[in-house]
């Protein structure tokens, strides 16, 4: 038999599960601050659809701003899709028809579901696209006032409005004006639908065909950049491409109505533009989810509902306690981006936090709670921001005890993005916490033997043990098995150790770290451009550092990485 | 080589008829082209977290053998009595149990991400010691013998059953090419569907016009790929991306003759919903096993892999039928500890609750199996014509051994495969699970350009010779 011991490994492993493993440089903030505006005037078209008016000015990209290579072809992800669908079909919600697709497969140390260059299109996939446009197109076509909020006024017979049809869904679906080509293989389309649904009028038939048709057809499914004329070192997107990118960034949908006049206008060629719609983009109800959704990813929460304590060691913990705990993390998220246009700091040390009946007694809190979450501030001396509230302390515990190691691993990889190697193997098993504290057992296991310690003692457990004021379910506590908790450390943050006497200090002092800001303005940047963080980056990352330091708020982050020269140009190197 | 094209007549379970079109290939040496009038066909399933295998643990001791047949050689009721593929015995003269098969030791930094990623690669980790961020470095088996076999241009189909996510991300075990996993399909009835060109429900004349339109919306969506792919701006990436959706738009036929009964359909309906409970996986399991049966049989692929819980099985709480009580999830049950790493206490007969797991999987297998040979072909039945394939990522739970990882094969793939036996295969301790899957997918029907079988397949460092001790 071939030796392997993978006890070790696995705890390493479910380390790395809980963080990317890539290395990021630290920034120098005193570098030369790449400007987000742009300097110069140039020009550039694209082929899939024209701008108005001719050739746009575009004052972006700079000579010296170099746009990291990026895919031409962005599949939607499977919850965009959701949304599109939902949004160019002016449905109520959301069809959830998705749920039928096969998911996507992860990728590799991305944090994200949007990894451009990972997201394929299968033979599967595209079976399941044409049953979910069946199925659209069915429900709207034989319900006849929400087929009559798309169709354009009859105005000279079925197929001058079919016609009509094609160009004005078509621009939304597609998110740019068709050309007259496209628009007459559509209308051929069209003529020969209009036998194929025998109980239905043969206009409906046709337009229902149309609608199955633009839902599968890739001009939709992806996001398509087809710009490559250059102006400088870059190459300006067009209005209608910068439409699409800044409506999936900040409400990860299909551009809206005002977007599209924007981008047929012209009116998206240049940072004021841009940001004018980004914030109005932010107060539209599409927004919220959106940015949630990117905290949900990056802060794990879907592990949250899977939060089961021991019955036997917290007989008090009701069966919905994970849920509530997920929902309560969405809520804080939602309420600290958009009601308090909460900072990185903020999502570090803010006190406030949702509770229902199923985390009051683990929050410490008295009153009377029902099953909805009601906002409240927590006693600052036990609770400060995200990493000290339920479900993350819960989340990364066993259903018994507190797990340091899973704990430390999660701030050093996703908070600090640091890369923490995998463990040898022949680690023996943790012996059981008989006396003594959970630290002390999780302490001696893994700081006894030079191997583990190499990691342990500097990278993992000074940001695990700070959270051993809380147990398995989060609850705060100042005792362990009969002994005070010890939950001083000495982490190495930006270069320096810090004395920390618990948590509180320990988020304290990421609030105010550097090192933890480059963190999540990557992990924004990386999200906002569907892959991973690359060196040409640097500028506009240092530049989002700086901002996030001065207290910008994320929201506002959001809107610097959309006004950026980055994200309003492309590379005038294609990928390999 | 040549091609003989023939309409093929199966009976069903129930007596029913299935006209099937097949494209049956002849070819490669004597030896190879044994198979019969049915071509090859691979169904694998993939099972995590090793078997109760005799084993020496700190936290039970010693752990008696409960998996393994008690000697090697004819499979009978006696040799495999008290083991987990006693549940097997009715097909016992069909089955061939490969001992010793063991996987190379690569450096992906995690057991399970060694193990499951390797399991039909036979390959290492694209960068080494990403432990859970790991991908493997090359073309899974099941992928290659659709891509190289199905002549249709159908892929393989990839199905997957329990929690969605988890270790390793969820579906893990079947990969495209290096890095380039394939997603999975976790309901029956979509996997149905995408069998019979999303025919399900309809009559034969919904179901023609069914296919009349998507033909006219394919052609216009394939005039699309094709002008997107006409630009010359294109990276490779974006290139192979368009590429794989073009090939992916097919004008797939409502397959009328290999729709089941109105019943069965809805029988398929409402499973996949990434249950973490072990009964409600394995039912999944079945009916994906279902979907598996009619897609070899209908001729619609050659390969299919079904896996079972994500890359560690961590979530899945089967149940101890002895008690009607729900385990720990399997992953705890096999590191005999409540928890995914080293602490948490020690589950009392853990043991033992690994090999009622093990019997569960057996009994699923057996329920292929079933299946399979329910199914007459000329000469035999379907199981004969190919090979059901029960795999596993390790040997063992606590230790995640790579040595001595089962592999159940069900059918002799036309006669290739010898039959009724426990072989361990020789080699000592030395990785030699690549010459496994070369040897599975020869008796599949993939062959060199020379017509002889494939040693191809896996990581070019391994010895990738076809083992001829499983061969008749």
């Amino acid at each position: 038999m071939l030796p392997f011991h993978a006890r070790c490994a696995e705890i390493a492993a479910s380390r790395l599960a809980l963080g990317r493993s890539v290395t990021l440089s630290a920034v120098a903030l005193s570098a030369v601050i790449l400007s987000a505006v742009a300097l110069s005037a140039c020009s550039g078209s694209i082929s899939d659809a024209p701008s108005s008016g001719g050739p746009r000015e575009v004052d972006t990209a700079p000579s010296d701003v170099r746009p990291a290579p990026s895919g031409r072809f962005s599949r939607l992800t499977h919850q965009q899709w959701e949304n599109s669908v939902r949004d160019l079909l002016l449905l109520n919600e959301a069809s959830g028809l998705s749920q039928a697709f096969p998911a996507d497969a992860r990728t590799a140390g991305f944090l994200f579901d949007n990894h451009m260059t990972s997201l394929e299109t299968d033979q599967v996939l595209s079976a399941a696209y044409a049953n979910a446009a069946e199925a659209l197109a069915e429900r709207v076509s034989t319900n006849s006032a929400q087929l009559a909020r798309l169709l354009p006024p009859d105005a000279g017979g079925d197929r001058e409005r079919a016609r009509a049809f094609i160009s004005s869904f078509g621009e939304r679906a597609f998110r740019r004006p068709l050309s007259n080509p496209e628009i007459d293989n559509l209308l051929e389309l069209y003529d020969a639908g209009t036998t194929l649904y025998d109980d239905q009028s043969g206009f409906v038939a046709g337009i229902r065909v149309l609608i199955e048709a633009f839902l599968q057809s890739p001009h939709f499914l992806y996001r398509i950049e087809a710009s490559t004329e250059r102006a400088g070192a870059s190459i300006p997107l067009g209005d209608w491409e910068m439409g699409q990118r800044l409506s999936f960034l900040l409400t990860n949908t299909t551009p809206d109505t005002p977007l599209l006049a924007a981008a047929r206008a012209g009116q998206l060629s240049t940072p004021d533009q841009v940001r004018a719609q980004a914030t109005r983009l932010l107060s539209t109800p599409g927004a919220r989810p959106a940015v949630v959704g990117f905290h949900d990813q990056l802060l794990e929460f879907e592990k949250y509902a899977s939060i089961q304590p021991s019955p036997s060691a917290y007989p008090g913990v009701s069966d919905s306690f994970g849920a509530s705990a997920l929902d309560s993390s969405r809520s804080f998220i939602e309420e600290l981006a958009f009601v308090e246009q909460g900072t990185f700091k903020d999502l570090m040390t803010s006190t406030r936090a949702f509770v229902n009946r199923d985390l009051a007694s683990a929050y410490g809190v008295t009153g009377s709670f029902g099953t909805n979450l009601v906002g409240v501030d927590l006693p600052a001396g036990q609770r400060r921001g995200i990493l000290n509230q339920i479900g993350f302390l819960a989340a990364n515990a066993t259903s018994v005890q507190p797990d340091p190691i899973h704990r430390g691993v999660f701030v050093a990889t996703r908070v600090l993005c640091r890369t923490i190697a995998a463990p040898p193997d022949g680690v023996p098993p943790l012996p059981p916490v008989v006396d003594g504290t959970n630290r002390e057992v999780v302490e001696k296991h893994t700081e006894s033997s030079p191997v583990c310690r190499a990691c342990h003692e500097t990278q993992i457990n000074p940001f695990g043990f700070p959270f051993e004021n809380y147990d398995a379910t989060g609850a705060y506590r100042s005792m362990d098995n009969g002994h005070p908790v010890d939950a001083r450390t000495t982490p190495r943050l930006d270069g320096a150790e810090l004395e920390v006497d618990n948590s509180l200090e320990l988020a304290d002092a990421l609030s105010e770290s550097p090192e933890a800001h480059e963190c999540f303005v990557s992990h924004l940047l990386e999200y906002a451009f569907g892959r991973e963080r690359g060196p040409l980056d640097e500028g506009l990352v240092a530049e989002l550092t700086q901002a996030s330091l001065s207290d910008t708020p994320i929201v506002d982050l959001m809107v610097r990485i959309a006004t950026s020269a980055a994200f309003m140009t492309r590379s005038t190197e294609e990928l390999p | 080589m040549s091609q003989i094209s023939r309409r093929r007549i199966l009976t069903g379970v129930g007596g029913a008829l299935l006209g099937l079109p097949w494209l049956e290939s002849l070819h490669g040496s004597r030896a190879w082209a044994q198979a019969g009038s049915v071509p090859p066909y691979a169904i694998f399933l993939r099972q995590a977290n090793g078997v109760a295998a005799e084993q020496d643990t700190n936290e039970i001791g010693a752990e008696p053998e409960r998996f393994w047949p008690t000697e090697t050689g004819p499979l009978t009721t006696a040799t495999l009595a008290d083991r987990a593929l006693a549940e097997l015995a009715d097909h016992q003269s069909r089955l061939l149990v490969v001992g010793n098969v063991n996987m190379e030791n690569f450096s992906y930094g995690d057991g399970h991400a060694r193990g499951a990623l390797q399991v039909l690669t036979a390959q290492g980790p694209v960068e080494a010691n990403r432990g859970g961020d790991s991908e493997a470095n090359g073309e899974s088996i099941d992928h290659r013998i659709g891509r190289e076999l199905n002549g249709n241009g159908n892929e393989s189909l990839f199905l997957y059953a329990g929690q969605e996510g988890g270790w390793l991300g969820g579906p893990c075990v079947s990969y495209r090419g290096p890095g380039n996993r394939r997603s999975a399909l976790t309901d029956p009835y979509n996997a149905y569907q995408v069998l019979v060109g999303g025919g399900a429900g309809l009559s034969d004349n919904a179901g023609s016009k069914r296919g009349q339109r998507q033909r006219s919306i394919n052609d216009l969506v394939r005039g699309q790929l094709n002008e997107l792919l006409s630009r010359p701006v294109l990276s490779n990436s974006d290139r192979q991306r368009l590429d794989l959706h073009l090939s992916s738009v097919r004008d797939v036929e409502v397959s009328l003759e290999c729709r089941l009964a109105e019943a069965d359909e809805r029988a398929l309906q409402g499973a996949g919903d990434g249950s973490e409970d072990g009964d409600n996986v394995l039912a999944t399991v079945r009916l994906h096993m279902d979907v598996a049966v009619l897609a070899v049989a209908c001729g619609y692929t050659r390969s299919v892999a079904i896996q079972v819980g994500n890359g560690n099985d961590g979530s899945t709480r089967y149940r101890d039928p002895t008690t009607g009580v729900q385990m720990e999830n399997f992953h705890f049950v096999s590191h005999r500890r409540q928890s995914h790493g080293d602490d948490g206490s020690i589950i009392a007969g853990s043991d033992l609750l690994h090999h009622r797991v093990d019997v569960q999987f057996a009994q699923a297998f057996k329920y292929l199996l079933d299946k399979l040979s329910a199914y007459t072909v000329p000469g035999g039945s379907l199981l004969e014509a190919g090979m059901a394939i029960w795999v596993n990522d390790l040997g063992n739970g606590p230790a995640h051994g790579a040595g001595n990882c089962p592999v159940i094969i069900g059918g002799s793939a036309g006669g290739v495969l010898r039959q009724g036996e426990y072989i361990r295969i020789g080699g000592g301790d030395d990785s030699n699970h690549a010459r496994v899957l070369n040897t599975i997918g020869s008796a599949a029907g993939l062959r060199k350009s020379n017509g002889e079988p494939i040693d191809d397949f896996g990581d070019s460092g391994q010895d990738r010779s076809v083992v001829n001790e499983l061969l008749v």
